[in-house]
């Protein structure tokens, strides 16, 4: 297998049955890696309740001022993008497509056009209500309480871990 | 893999910057890494003399996506992780024509996900490209190339989640995307024997798809520019035995300045169809040392790159980057790899990256990739591989597997 030239130089020549054997090893490890998983996933800190006030005079939320303006939201753990749908809402909708996890982010994959929210990882399309319009993925996503009122243009994000999906969100006073 | 081979990209590629379509000395070398070997054609010419083609495809089994939250009717949390499925995740044709000595022309055309479906131009991410095409001209000092071509920042990878190209704050999302290219052209210089330097002058359409497609980042000027400059310099270490061939009865230079004239020295000795001809000489060491500039308006990557190998043998690199996108949006990352010819057709490789990004706060990703490039035939690479990425939000390891066929 290792052969020492006259010059010095030094040769590796493995044979055939070397290779075969090298090859059947090699992949019965990498079936067997793959198979089992052997995978580590930590995802940092845990889901909290949250309740965020948002002021579209506030710099921070001022592009929600405009029909399609997208404001990402990271806090106590969830992953949210606030989107001015209408004129008169503002929707929250989870930033996670549930294709292949890409994150919706407006600076990341997340585009909102023709009333959804596209994932331009592989084109995905949820609804408002967080259906999907198009795949490929085939869950859609979740819908965050938010009321919005025009008029203050203030509004409030609220993720109760413990209440009804159904719960409603006070507005701030 | 131009440490090991102790050549530069152009003398196996097409593209003097590497990657897509093999001339007639890298079609050799990729036939010759097969551990298992077939006599086939000497050139990859089809039709006529000078005009060649090729192909890569690569297909990846992993776990697509980051680790997510998972909250049940009952209000407990579990992880949930992405499914180990496999993608095409390169289809990609070339052509190359030696018009003559001097002369050539090449182009790679990729396939998108939903090209069997219609769309013929399908990128994957903002400011990809289908196509490169390149017309260029090449005498023994200077090289010229134009089209749309993917200008020469830093050191060009096959892996796009390398953090060189990226942004931290969105690791899963290139800067510099797989396939970039832009019209424009790009001449070379080999001012002195150390010494080679390029430049170029670009449309930046592709550019602004991939900073700002949704969000504004960066305000671009209305041309992109590329300064490179690297040296290769080769040193003896030990032994005795010339680098480059004796049957002239010249001893060979001291460190090699002409790619051309040394390699295809090189190559004529060093290649041959039969594996135990193949001359392994670790006393040469080839070094490779430079920086690239690249940018357009408030957007600049900075590129600093060295590394050494011993000819099919071992080699390693280090690799830094910064990045700007106006003054809020600061990028840095630093890359050390490495490879190990074992044998011509088994290379382990490891990869190390920290990539931080200042942005409205301070990102951070460390990536984490060992694996092993095999070669169980010509034209076929079987690479296994452990991935680890952490973020601040998760941490993430898993095995993959990428079947490449090359020609």
């Amino acid at each position: 297998m290792v052969k020492k030239r006259p010059d010095g130089v030094t040769q590796w020549s493995p044979s055939r049955r070397a290779v075969v054997k090298t090859l059947a090893l090699g992949g019965c490890a990498a079936a067997a890696g793959a198979a089992t998983g052997c995978t580590i996933s930590e995802i940092y800190g845990s889901l909290e309740s949250v309740r965020i006030e948002f002021d579209l005079n506030d710099e921070t939320y001022s592009v929600l001022k405009d029909v399609g303006g997208m404001v990402p939201i990271d806090e106590g753990g969830w992953k949210v993008v606030l989107v001015r749908n209408s004129a008169t809402s503002v929707i929250g909708l989870d930033r996670m497509c549930p294709h292949a996890w890409c994150d919706m982010h407006p600076e990341q994959f997340g585009a909102w056009a023709d009333n959804s929210l596209i994932c331009i990882c592989h084109g995905s399309r949820f609804d408002a209500e967080g259906q999907v319009l198009a795949g490929p993925s085939e869950v859609g996503i979740a819908v965050y309480d938010v009321r919005f009122d025009q008029a203050s243009q203030t509004g409030v994000l609220q993720i109760d871990l413990d209440a009804e999906p159904s719960m409603e969100a006070e507005l701030p006073t | 893999m131009v440490l090991p081979a102790g050549s530069p990209c152009g003398a196996c590629h097409h593209n003097p910057s590497g990657g897509g379509g093999r001339n007639t000395v890298g079609y050799g070398v990729g036939r010759s890494m097969g551990a298992l070997k077939f006599h086939g054609s000497d050139t990859n010419y089809i039709i006529a003399d000078g005009l060649s083609a090729g192909y890569d495809a690569r297909i990846q089994w992993a776990r697509f996506g980051t680790p997510y939250r998972v909250v049940d009717e009952s209000g407990n949390q579990r992880i949930g992780e992405p499914e180990f499925k496999a993608i095409p995740m390169q289809a990609q044709i070339e052509l190359g024509y030696e018009v003559n000595r001097s002369i050539s022309l090449y182009g790679t055309y990729n396939m998108g996900p939903n090209t069997w479906d219609g769309e013929w131009c399908d990128p994957v991410f903002p400011g990809m490209s289908c196509i490169e095409a390149a017309l260029q001209y090449q005498s023994d000092s200077m090289s010229i190339r134009g089209g749309l071509i993917q200008p020469s920042i830093g050191i060009r990878n096959d892996d796009h989640t390398s953090l060189i190209r990226s942004d931290a704050a969105t690791p899963r999302r290139p800067l510099i995307p797989p396939n970039y290219a832009e019209y424009g052209a790009e001449y070379a210089y080999q001012s002195s024997s150390l010494l080679r330097t390029e430049i170029g002058v670009f449309d930046r359409t592709r550019l602004d798809r991939s900073l700002n497609t949704q969000t504004k980042t960066a305000e671009l000027g209305p041309v992109a520019y590329l300064l490179r400059l690297s040296s290769m310099p080769k040193f003896r270490i030990g032994g005795s035995q010339p680098a480059a061939s004796s049957q002239s009865g010249q001893p060979p230079p001291e460190s090699s300045d002409d790619f051309g004239d040394d390699f295809d020295d090189d190559f004529d000795d060093d290649f041959d169809d039969d594996f135990d001809s193949v001359p392994v000489k670790p006393t040469i060491l080839q070094t490779l040392f430079g920086g690239s500039v690249f940018g357009s308006g408030e957007f600049y990557i900075l590129n600093a790159f060295a590394g050494a190998g011993l000819k099919n043998g071992l080699e390693m690199r280090v690799e830094a980057s910064r990045s700007v996108r106006s003054t809020e949006y600061i990028s840095h990352a630093i890359s050390v790899a490495s490879t190990w010819a074992i044998f011509p057709w088994l290379v382990p490789h490891l990869r190390v990256e920290r990539g931080t990004t200042e942005k409205d706060q301070t990102y951070q990703t460390d990536q984490f990739v060992f694996g092993i490039e095999f070669f169980p035939l010509s034209g076929v690479e079987i690479r296994p591989e452990y991935r680890v990425s952490k973020t601040r939000e998760y941490l993430f390891g898993q095995p993959t597997i990428q079947l490449h066929l090359f020609y």
